[in-house]
């Protein structure tokens, strides 16, 4: 049963939410999904219809059908634009989230006031590491003019960037090089790293390319060629699919990454092919529902008792 | 750490996790075995006010591994007389045929399936399919002349399986 349970916890739905002290979160968690894959936005893409997707995501579903599966307005690969923000605000969320969730659980014998745990901390409280940890996470960093430090703003106007002018060898206390080389490693908002600024989308596989083409591709790219031809073709399909929505990423990875990925994604995919199950899962089926089951039979009979007895009395 | 599961697999796991957090009406549907979930069982109610009501039938459905790009198969395994259920059980109906194949056009995008389509959206519209049966596009062609010619015959057989169904 386990097996059955914990992937199940880990999906994770807007109703959430629900039970927290600021439910119209869900709002956001909602709207920072893919109508797709029901999950948050990972590189996400504008169509030319103006709807958003997973890039993969529509990329798959564009390669069986020309069209946006919400408006179904005519939709090319061609004009897939990618929205940088919207990925580093979906990415923010999704990393967050846990926390947020956790923060917002309503405590057992004390009920706090909704949204207490938005409020700022007291601005009076001294800042201790503990504080400033947290700061870091929740507010943007700014980088001080001229040690090139990383700080909250905050930080910066109120004590470090005098006694940075006065010294300027003055360095971080001993706990900020963990936080600040840790930021320092983050790109500025809205830029992919240069290596994929060099690179261009893969185009779509011809259908009509032959077996012999298509190994060759498959070998430019280090992609295995074993199996059949469909195999291999839908291998490649969706190695394009992975490698142009990679670079629709705010955080792309390296090609040997995808190709992980691929290897993974073609073990899971070859699984749901396996058939066979029929009598005795049938029953094990019937018996994780038999309560719904029963349900269902005794609202019938009620209902039909409840007919009969109407057709009596008229009688 | 979540494991390593298809973007289909998370996809079912999902929808099976909203049908159990806010179960529709007449509806049950999800996995037949913990460790395969591209294969479920559903269970709908018939559609009251119709001759179906109080039938509580089952069926299955198969999905393909590019769920939800693909529809999946839906194949009753009660016994259901129907002009759009196939004689075997498989179900014919618009949101479980891909945009692709349909050089007529009388079915609208809208009606067809499409990845926003979901196993809660299917099992609502062979409900309606059940109360309004589409004569144009018959499955089962006796079962639609039945339905058209002798109607009371017909439902006879239909009130039958409605009893069998509860057994």
């Amino acid at each position: 049963m386990a097996t059955f349970t914990d992937p199940l916890d880990s999906i994770t739905d807007p109703s959430d939410w629900a039970d927290s002290t600021f439910p119209n979160l869900s709002k956001l968690d909602s709207l920072l999904r893919c109508h797709i894959c029901k999950d948050f936005l990972k590189a996400p893409v504008l169509t030319s219809c103006d709807h958003i997707f997973c890039s993969v995501c529509i990329r798959r579903s564009l390669e069986s059908d020309k069209k946006c599966p919400l408006c179904h307005e005519e939709t090319y690969e061609s004009k897939l634009r990618k929205v940088l923000l919207l990925d580093e605000i979906s990415t923010w969320f999704t990393r967050n989230r846990p926390e947020l969730l956790d923060k917002h659980r309503p405590t057992a014998n004390n009920t706090p006031e909704p949204v207490a745990a938005l409020e700022p901390e007291k601005p009076a409280a001294p800042l201790r590491y503990e504080s400033r940890k947290k700061r870091a996470a929740e507010d943007p960093l700014v980088e001080c003019p001229v040690c090139s430090t990383f700080m909250s703003a905050d930080e910066l106007q109120t004590s470090h960037i005098d006694s940075c002018l006065a010294n300027k060898r003055a360095r971080p206390s001993p706990s900020r090089p963990v936080i600040s080389s840790f930021f320092k490693k983050e790109r500025t908002p809205q830029t992919q790293p240069e290596f994929v600024k060099k690179k261009t989308k893969i185009t779509n596989l011809d259908p009509t390319i032959s077996t012999n083409k298509l190994k060759e591709k498959l070998n430019y790219w280090n992609l295995p060629t074993g199996g059949t031809r469909y195999q291999m073709e839908t291998r490649m399909k969706e190695f394009i699919s992975m490698y142009n929505a990679n670079l629709d990423s705010v955080n792309p990875v390296d090609d040997r990454v995808l190709i992980n990925r691929l290897m993974k994604w073609e073990g899971t995919y070859s699984l749901s092919n396996t058939a066979g199950d029929t009598a005795e899962d049938g029953a094990q089926w019937r018996r994780r529902y038999r309560k719904e089951y029963d349900e269902l039979i005794k609202q019938a009979r009620a209902n039909m008792n409840r007919i009969n007895t109407k057709l009596d009395s008229t009688d | 750490m979540a494991p390593k599961i298809s973007t289909a697999q998370r996809r079912l796991l999902k929808e099976f996790q909203e049908l159990l957090k806010s179960p529709t009406d007449g509806i049950v549907a999800g996995p037949i075995t913990e460790d395969n979930l591209f294969r479920w069982r559903c269970i709908l109610e018939g559609p009251p006010g119709t001759v179906y009501e109080n039938g509580v039938f089952e069926a299955e459905m198969d999905f393909p591994a590019d769920y939800p790009l693909s529809p999946p198969k839906m194949k009753f395994t009660s016994e259901i007389l129907h002009p759009n259920i196939y004689k075997d059980g498989t179900v014919c109906i618009s949101i479980l045929h891909p945009p692709g194949d349909d050089p007529l056009q009388y079915e609208s995008a809208d009606e067809r399936w499409g990845p926003l389509q979901s196993v809660e959206k299917i099992l609502l519209s062979v409900c309606s399919m059940l109360a309004e049966p589409n004569p144009n596009s018959p499955a089962n062609i006796d079962a639609a002349k039945l339905w058209r010619e002798n109607r009371d015959k017909f439902d006879e057989i239909v009130r039958a399986q409605v009893l069998k169904s509860l057994d």
